[in-house]
């Protein structure tokens, strides 16, 4: 089809940098790059993540290039894997598209002081309490509801609200990107509707490729980061992966159908409605900015709460002595205005990243401090029964990509053809066989889900390093999978 | 004529949907929306339920998108999925519509996090009415 980008029209910077350059079409004003390798390339050459990625790089004030990981694949408007920076100063936009509809979908790793060997008698009640502790929120709600003026505090303030309320410790949202909590929330801005599915969803996972994972810390890379990290061979971890649930799903919709409006008065032609945008000291954008770090503030308070009942539930299955610490918390799907330097000159931007996780490395002034040296940790979740990684942003403090990773393994084939080629019990069964426990209530939900559907994560892990956005610290691998009840 | 049907989309949902007039696009958009989730009924459940739908937006895609975000945030908010709809009113770009269906414990395939506008362009083919959409799930 005239204008989608062909194996032709690449540059290959180097084995794991290609690049649509500016001059493949009249609208582009920067280039595309996206980290691959020959392999995972020729894998690509299917879906439209590349021409997706070329018309980010139209977007008004956008910086540098549009990215993508090594994750990537199609989304919609961006794909997903997509990180984009636009300048403020400079009528930079911003785009609910380049954010996701699960505001603020992300990563929590909690890191136990139990050993495998302690936790192996005690892993099926584990599960199954776990399993019952923490609801999917699918069809049925979370364990309570959340008065309106409560709801409000969460959207305000995030993490450190629910530790006001008595759920967890502050170190649980010191552990946190951006402290659990973005100072730009306003929850006048996030809609009656919106709130009326939050008001039941705190402290649930949802489906899909939402998960809460048993693991044991299986291989150390980095020695002396993994134990900056708190992580040890052997040791068990929990990693948490959900969003903000239907609170961000409708503010997302809601945000995005008010774009699409203002795209048209600002003069925007957009090769897709889900790029719509306004420029980010519009009153749209400035709307949109506010909601998106509300959801974003409750997607914290959502991770929070349900870090705090595996600790309840460690307790009463292990017993007090289960010492949970979270050892960081990372976004996948999320806007921040961050400062970086574009050829010596120093800009805040807006920084969306679809699929792809912040890297900062040693030094920044957002790091805890005890993560001051190493940089924060990086959370790669494989697919269900393989490995998942822990990184670490590179040496220099910050990689070319605005300091960005990739998320996860990313998909490879659609739901229906996974479900095709996958039967959910014989996969259930087969993960038993290989020792890895599932409490999940639906057999169609883990054939859409199976590890085949997805990118091999050691290959997009290999990537990440060889290209230099991030660094090894430790594989982890999954002794129970709990998808919610 | 066929009603609707699944085409391929890496990480989402994407249907394609057809009708001989626009009305009844919308109508066959509503129930391939629910048919594609995969209602779990409520056990012990019997009774139907019903809920007006009423939206309006700036164009026919729009509208789409309005109208099915609309039917989702009732079905999550009450537990409920819909199997039957009726337009009451419908002209350009406004819907009333009636839906009837059943309380739910869940779905199938978990759950469709928004209708995006991806791909959605409502067109007449040789008298066939079409469009196809993409939720994200």
């Amino acid at each position: 089809m005239e204008g989608q980008v062909k194996p032709t029209d690449l540059k290959k910077v180097s084995d794991v940098l290609y690049e649509v350059p500016q001059s493949f079409r009249n609208d582009m004003r920067v280039p595309a790059r996206f980290y691959l390798d020959e392999e995972m390339l020729a894998a690509i050459s299917n879906d439209r993540s590349l021409d997706q990625l070329v018309n980010v790089t139209t977007l008004p004030g956008i910086q540098k290039a549009a990215y993508a990981m090594p994750d990537m694949h199609q989304g919609y408007g961006f794909p997903i894997g997509g990180v984009a920076a636009m300048a403020l100063d400079e009528g930079g936009v911003i785009s609910p598209g380049g954010i996701g509809y699960d505001i603020n979908c992300g990563v929590r790793l909690l890191a136990s002081s139990i050993t495998y060997d302690e936790i192996k008698p005690h892993l099926e009640s584990l599960a199954t309490n776990i399993y019952h502790t923490v609801p999917s929120g699918v069809g049925k709600g979370s364990r309570f509801e959340v008065l309106p003026r409560e709801l409000d505090a969460i959207l305000q303030y995030g993490s450190p609200h629910m530790v006001k309320l008595g759920y967890g410790f502050h170190e649980d949202y010191e552990m946190c990107e951006s402290g659990g909590c973005l100072s730009q929330a306003d929850p006048a801005v996030i809609s009656d509707r919106a709130k009326e599915r939050g008001k039941d969803q705190l402290g649930t996972l949802g489906s899909g490729n939402h998960f809460l994972e048993i693991q044991r810390v299986d291989e150390i890379f980095n020695e002396s980061v993994a134990k900056t990290f708190g992580l040890f061979p052997g040791h068990i971890v929990v990693m948490i992966h959900c969003g903000s649930r239907g609170l961000g799903h409708q503010t997302c919709t809601d945000h995005v159908r008010s774009m699409v409006n203002a795209s048209a008065q600002w003069g925007y032609n957009l090769p897709d409605r889900e790029l719509a945008c306004a420029p980010f000291y519009s009153d749209e954008g400035q709307r949109y900015m506010k909601a998106m770090s509300a959801a974003a503030n409750y997607a914290w308070a959502n991770r929070h709460m349900i870090g705090h009942w595996v600790r309840e539930s460690f307790t009463e299955v292990i017993g007090g002595h289960a010492q949970i610490k979270t050892v960081y918390d990372v976004c996948h799907n999320i806007g921040k205005v961050e400062k970086h330097v574009i050829d010596g000159v120093e800009k805040s931007l807006i920084v969306h990243r679809k699929g792809a996780t912040r890297a900062f490395g040693p030094g920044h002034p957002e790091l805890p401090l005890v993560y001051a040296t190493t940089g924060h940790p990086v959370f790669v979740p494989g697919t269900m029964g393989t490995s998942s990684y822990v990184m670490v942003g590179p040496d220099s403090g910050m990689n070319e990509a605005f300091g960005s990773c990739c998320h996860g393994a990313g998909r490879r084939f659609s739901r229906s053809e996974a479900k095709r080629k996958v039967h959910g019990g014989q996969l259930r069964e087969q993960l038993i066989r290989e020792g890895i426990i599932i409490r999940s209530r639906s057999d169609v939900g883990l054939a859409e889900e199976a590890p085949l559907a997805y990118k091999d994560v050691d290959n997009v892990a290999s990537v990440v390093v060889r290209a230099g956005l991030a660094r090894m610290v430790a594989r982890l691998k999954p002794l129970a999978v709990i998808k919610g009840d | 004529m066929k009603t609707w049907e699944r085409l391929p989309h890496t990480a989402d949902i994407k249907i394609r949907v057809y009708g001989s007039t626009q009305q009844e696009l919308f109508e066959r958009a509503l129930q391939a929306m629910f048919a594609v989730l995969g209602p779990l009924p409520l056990p012990g459940e019997k009774g139907r339920v019903e809920r007006t739908l009423h939206v309006k937006a700036h164009d026919a895609e729009s509208l789409m998108v309005d109208f099915l975000s609309e039917a989702l945030y009732f079905s999550e908010v009450h537990s409920e999925s819909y199997d039957t709809c009726t337009i009451e009113f419908f002209r350009p770009w406004e819907i009333r519509a009636r839906v009837k269906g059943l309380p739910v414990e869940g779905f199938e395939s978990g759950e469709i996090k928004a209708v995006t506008y991806h791909d959605l362009k409502i067109a007449e083919h040789n008298g066939v009415w079409q469009t196809d959409i993409v939720f994200d799930v």
